[in-house]
């Protein structure tokens, strides 16, 4: 049977099958990293694409609310799409398209596990739980992201210290500041469109996790 | 505007090649160059990039925006190796870069040159349905494919929107590119909000075209209309790229 979408699919849901709408909702994820990571390969101060101010953190991290595991893999493929621009090419970028997801996981899971208001700005105590989760989202990152830039002799160990703090403020910077104006904006048009997953991993769709 | 889609269809023997040949050859290429420490390895590499590109007949207009990337990349990778590297003996007698700085500085530099000419000589050679193509012959899952292939289809067109975004914000006289680097990232949420709402209105859009023409329907196989063959040629760099990939990381020259 073939799945249907809108009103339709919060209907008659099914369980644990990926439908189309999980396809389109990656493959736009992926799409708008990527035009973002170009556009924001302006920033770029140290090797392996390491920007002073990384835009595509702004989307990803909502993404990850929003759309769950669906919204972290427009991290994949769209840093697989960026990559030769940020001068690492289809091979490495494969390495990296892995790296980014682990910050977008981390908040993503961090929100569901702590039943964090999608609208981080509505509250303090739900905008404080977002900035911490995005400060250790992106220190894991740049710690493992500059690990594979080592190992593939694309940054010296002398200048790993550097890299590795310019990466993890270029995410907390856009991460912090920029992305809860994103979620205020957008959250009440996602929950309308009926966007929203109800799990992390999961493909029912809804507003319940808003609460 | 930055362009992904600069494949040209060209009689060459490039483009003959199998999908699955192609994206050994260009992977080969670059698994190499980030397995070598040598200089000469890598100007010798880099020039057989630019002889496959001369092959394909690959314009420089068609590849500029991946040259220009990958030209400003190596420099900002050599300055590092230059600065952060303190072995070796000093190249101006007491002071300045070390000969190790300098020489790792030009491996690094050479190795982001061929990446990106390496993936803009896949891209020139290899149609988004052959690159669909080449990977489900390498294995990977089909949905994995598809939605490479539907981010590719989507990326001209969310790129163009964002063009657009920006110079409809220039012309109400919204300065993007003026003020410190604050001011700067502070206003490129200007850009980023209408460019996600205007992506996610056409979610419903496009997965009804996917349902409609039953996308991952269970217990369905899926038939393709051209036919995949390898041919010797195609079996021979397959075969290659395997072993120099294997050699080179065994031995590590």
């Amino acid at each position: 049977m073939v799945t249907p979408t809108g009103a339709m699919a919060e209907e008659r849901p099914q369980r644990g099958r990926v439908g189309a709408i999980q396809i389109v909702i990656v493959a736009l994820s992926s799409a708008i990293y990527a035009v973002l990571g170009i556009a924001g390969a302006t920033f770029t101060v140290a090797p392996g694409g390491i920007v002073i101010f990384y835009l595509p953190a702004i989307f990803i991290y909502p993404a990850a609310i929003w759309f769950g595991a669906w919204g972290v893999l427009g991290a994949f493929f769209g840093t697989l799409l960026f990559s030769p621009f940020f001068g690492y090419g289809f091979a490495l970028g494969v390495s990296f398209a892995i790296v980014n997801m682990i910050s977008p996981l981390v908040v993503g899971l961090w929100q569901r596990a702590l039943h964090v208001n999608p609208a981080v700005v509505t509250s303090r105590r739900d905008f404080i739980l977002f900035a911490v989760s995005v400060i250790v989202g992106a220190a894991i990152e740049a710690v493992i992201g500059n690990g594979v830039l080592l190992v593939f002799g694309l940054t010296s160990v002398g200048g790993l210290p550097f890299s590795t703090f310019v990466w993890w403020t270029g995410e907390v910077t856009a991460g912090i500041i920029l992305s809860p104006i994103l979620l205020r904006v957008l959250t009440p048009q996602f929950k309308r469109m009926g966007l929203f997953h109800q799990s992390f991993f999961g493909t029912q769709r809804g507003a319940r996790i808003i609460g | 505007m930055f362009t992904y889609a600069i494949y040209q269809p060209l009689k060459t023997p490039l483009h003959a090649l199998n999908p699955a040949a192609k994206l050994a050859l260009t992977l080969t290429v670059m698994i190499v160059m980030l397995a070598t420490s040598s200089l000469i390895i890598g100007l010798g590499i880099l020039g057989v990039v630019v002889g496959l590109l001369a092959t394909a007949r690959a314009p420089l207009g068609r590849i500029f925006p991946f040259v220009r990337a990958a030209l400003a990349l190596s420099v900002i990778f050599a300055i590092s190796w230059l600065v952060f590297t303190h072995d070796g003996r000093p190249v101006f007698g007491s002071w300045g870069p070390t000969d190790r700085a300098v020489t790792a500085a030009a491996v690094a530099g050479l190795r982001v040159l061929v990446m990106v000419l390496a993936s803009a000589l896949l891209l020139f050679i290899t149609s988004e349905t052959e690159l669909l193509q080449g990977l489900r012959r390498l294995r990977v899952p089909y949905i994995a494919c598809f939605t490479l292939m539907l981010t590719l289809r989507l990326l001209p067109s969310l790129s163009e929107d964002l063009a657009v975004i920006r110079q409809a914000q220039m012309c109400r006289g919204f300065e993007l590119q003026r003020g410190s680097f604050l001011e700067r990232a502070k206003r490129s949420i200007t850009g980023v909000v209408p460019l996600v709402a205007i992506a996610f209105r056409r979610v419903d859009t496009l997965a009804r075209a996917l349902e409609s023409r039953a996308f991952n329907v269970r217990g369905m196989h899926r038939t393709t209309y051209r036919q995949d063959v390898l041919r010797v040629t195609d079996r021979l760099i397959l075969a290659a790229s395997v072993m120099f990939i294997v050699a080179f990381i065994v031995l590590r020259p």
